[in-house]
Formats: C-alpha cells, structure tokens, sequence
C-alpha cells in the first residue's frame, strides 16, 4: 500500500466533487416543479394525464441508470445533430458540455421519484387540514401553499434523504460520460501506477463524507421543523412593543 | 337571516340528506340532534360547501347560492360568511394557536397584519387562552385545540357558526369548558347551527332543535317541545336510548 500515494489521490478526488453536487442539486431543483405537477395529476387522477405520469414513473424506475445514461448519451447527440443539420441550424452538438447531460438523465429520475415522495407525503397530511384551510376562505392554492405542503415537506424529509444520497452515489456512473467526477479522477490516477487498491480506498471515504454530511444535515432540518427556535417570542415581543 | 332550501346529497346512488329546508334568523342557535348515519353532519357541511350538495339553495342576506352550480367566487364568498368548528379541530398542524387565527384573517380576508393581530387576540381572551398565543398544536389539551378552533371561528366575524360535533373527540372532563364558550356565544347573540350529541347543552342553549333521522328532519322546535315533549316515535326512541335524564 502507498501510503504517499493515497494521501495525494485522496486530494486530487476531492475535486470531484463540484461536478457530483453540481449535478445532483441540479437534477432536484429543475425535477422538484415537475414531479409537483406530476404528483398533483396522480392525486386529482386526472384522466389521461394520469396515464402518462404512471407511464413515465415506470419507464424511470424499471430501467437501471446506467441503461439510461447509456442511451441518452450515445442516442440523443446524434439524433439532435440530424435535427439541427436537417433544420440547417449552425449549432455543433458535439462540443456541448457532457454534464447538460448527465444533469438531463439524473432529472429525468429524481422527476420520478420525487413524484412519488411528493404524492405520498401529501396524501399523508390529514385530509382535515384542508378542509380547515378551504373553511376559513382560502383557495385551493392557498391551502396547498400555506397549510398542507409545508405539512408535507415534513414528511417527506427522510424520503427525500434517501433519494439525494442515492443520487449522489449514482453520478460515480457519469465517468462514461467522459466527465471527470470523484470516481473517474480516482480511477485516471490509478491506472498510471495501477494503484487501483489505494484509489478506490480514497472513492469510498470520500463518498462516505459526502453522504454521511447529507445524513447530517437533514437530521438538523427535520429537528429544526419539529421545534422551531422562533416560536414562544412572536407574540410576547409583539405585546412588548405595544405595550 | 338564513333561509336554506331543498338541499340534497347522495354518495353512490345512496341519498344521505333528502332535501332539507331550514330557516335561521339572526341570533338564532339551531341545534341539530340524531343518531349516527342521520346525515346531520352532511347537511352541516353542504351549507359552506366542503360538501358538494347534488342541489339547494342558500340564501344568506342579500346574498343568493345555487349549490347546484357554483363558480369558484360563489363558493370563496359562502365559505368566507360561514366559519366552522371541526370535530378533529383541525388546527393547521404548522402555525402556532395565534397564526391559525390570522390566516384566515390576512390570507382569505385581506386584513391587514397588525389588525389581524389584534383581532385574533381578543378571540383568544375570549376563549381563555391568551397565554397560549404561541403554542403549536401539539403542545395544547384537546379542550385548548377546540378553544383555538372556536376562536379561529368568532374571529372572522361570520354570519354563521356551523359546529360539527365539537365535543365529540374530548375527554369526559374537557367537554365542560367548550360548551361553557359556546354557551357564551349563545347568549352574545350570535347565529350559530350546532351538530351534537349533548342533550342537556342542547336544551340550554338552543332557540330551535331539529332532530335528524335518515336524511331528513323528523321533529323541529322549542328545545321543551322536541326533548322534552317529542311527539314522533323516533324522536322517542332516539332520546330514550341516550337516556336522556331531564
């Protein structure tokens, strides 16, 4: 074991991890408005609509993701290049950004899954919660802002744990993508001294800090929600400067 | 004054209210009795349109409602003229006792924040519970829940007051001080239309009792009249059955 050179690699990876959170925070920020949409189509059980969600979720879930960053990675520049020449648009395909991608592919999966957080988490909130909220005047937009999403961010946080931390450790598969990610910078450093041991070491602890600081903080945002520092004060100091 | 006509509703071909017609006028406390399965809470819940009536009318004030075609205006404004006190409660789980009293205020009503404060204070003396202004849900007694319930309900100043039931979810010895609130309101003069199985409350606090059987109403009047003196068999049974002790 190289010593020497475990240490080194260890900080040569850690530059990955831009690219890693750069794709995964990507794929749930554009992913979360649709699988919104998507999930509240699945609950109203909007004809035909419905159909193509329930479609979708499960093209999504039933194909492994590295299946899919496969075919869209191989399949899609090609077809669009046709497109654009077809079209006569002066646009090369072929110098975009392999992460455009990587962050299609990684969205099109956390749309299907945080579908199905989102819907579950919702149909949790007690049915009664709305009705309170339509019964004191609110729109339907109201209640679902104000009173039952926020009731169901909360339920759905470990869901939502589960899901980043699984992102996470599926963009170590966008190195056949070409894009240098902690596990693609770990294994080019590797294969020059065929310290494979050393560098996949290195992988796995840096994966394990990523994941063990995503655990962490969720923690802190679920005890945060459930006793929120603000509270016991609002009205106290508001009597206090009216007094 | 209130003036509700021929309100029906089934659920899968089975009719639950058959065409109720029901006249309240201001000050009125209508208390609604009769066995589980009556439709009472069905009718009670058609009058502010959380339940979808198959047909019916309401006419609140000036105000006229067609429950059989209403636009998403029509059924804002019935909904901001009623306000209604769940069995459950049903305190927005996410907002201390104060906020679930100024939502309805800032968010439905366009009060401004600072009135709306004081608005949701006073209900909150009102009820008993000003020292709990910032407590959630959770940390409140089922009896403070329903207290906040009935504040967030005066607070909006509605034409009428729809009870579910609320006391049904409560401890035996919380029961008292939610009635004592309500009876309080009662003799405020405020219009309100009570679903219960309190007989004796029933009888002190209503100006008018219907009693509820199988979709309709069977017997309606003084409360002397209908709990003391019913002169249907139904009525009979179901008041000898709850042993009703006069």
């Amino acid at each position: 074991m190289d010593i020497q050179y475990l240490i080194d690699t260890f900080w040569l990876s850690l530059k990955g991890i831009p690219v890693t959170l750069i794709i995964t925070f990507s794929a749930l920020i554009l992913g979360t408005p649709i699988a919104l949409w998507f999930a509240h189509i699945k609950i109203q059980q909007i004809k035909f609509a419905n159909k193509i969600v329930n479609g979708y979720v499960t093209l999504i879930r039933s194909t492994p993701m590295i299946l899919q960053i496969l075919i869209v990675y191989s399949l899609l520049p090609s077809v669009l290049n046709r497109m654009f020449k077809n079209l006569s648009i002066p646009f090369d395909i072929f110098k975009v950004n392999p992460i455009i991608y990587a962050i299609l592919v990684f969205t099109l999966t956390a749309i299907a899954s945080l579908t199905e957080i989102y819907r579950s988490a919702i149909l949790a909130v007690q049915p009664g919660q709305k009705e309170a909220a339509l019964a004191s005047g609110f729109s339907e937009r109201q209640a679902n802002w104000r009173i039952v999403y926020p009731q169901a961010l909360r339920i759905a946080l470990p869901n939502l744990c589960n899901l980043v931390i699984f992102l996470v450790k599926g963009t170590s598969l966008v190195f056949i993508m070409t894009i240098k990610d902690i596990t693609a910078i770990a294994k080019v450093a590797a294969s020059f001294g065929y310290n494979y041991i050393e560098s996949y070491l290195d992988v796995l602890l840096i994966y394990l800090i990523i994941c063990s600081v995503i655990q962490f903080s969720f923690y802190i945002i679920e005890v945060l929600l459930d006793h929120p520092l603000h509270k016991s004060k609002k009205y106290s100091q508001w009597r206090l400067a009216h007094d | 004054m209130i003036k509700i006509k021929n309100i029906q509703k089934s659920f899968h071909e089975q009719t639950i209210v058959k065409g109720v017609d029901l006249t309240i006028n201001k000050g009125d406390v209508v208390v609604i009795i009769g066995p589980s399965g009556s439709g009472k809470t069905t009718f009670l819940r058609c009058l502010n349109y959380l339940e979808q009536a198959d047909c019916g009318q309401i006419e609140l004030d000036q105000d006229h409602y067609n429950l059989e075609q209403m636009s998403k205006t029509d059924i804002l404004s019935l909904r901001q003229k009623t306000a209604f006190v769940f069995q459950n409660y049903n305190l927005f789980k996410n907002k201390t006792a104060l906020e679930n009293i100024t939502e309805g205020l800032v968010i439905a009503r366009k009060v401004p924040k600072e009135q709306a404060k004081v608005i949701a204070l006073s209900a909150l003396k009102k009820v008993g519970l000003l020292e709990k202004a910032d407590a959630y849900p959770h940390e409140l007694s089922g009896g403070q829940q329903q207290r906040v319930g009935i504040a967030r309900a005066i607070a909006v100043d509605a034409q009428v007051i729809l009870f579910d039931e609320p006391t049904s979810a409560l401890d035996p010895e919380l029961v008292g001080e939610v009635l004592a609130i309500i009876q309080d309101l009662a003799k405020e003069g405020k219009t309100m239309v009570i679903v219960t199985h309190e007989i004796q409350f029933a009888r002190e606090v209503a100006s008018q009792v219907l009693f509820f059987d199988q979709g309709e109403i069977v017997e309606q009047g003084k409360p002397e009249e209908v709990l003391l003196n019913p002169k249907h068999n139904r009525t009979k049974q179901f008041l000898s059955r709850i042993r009703f002790a006069s």
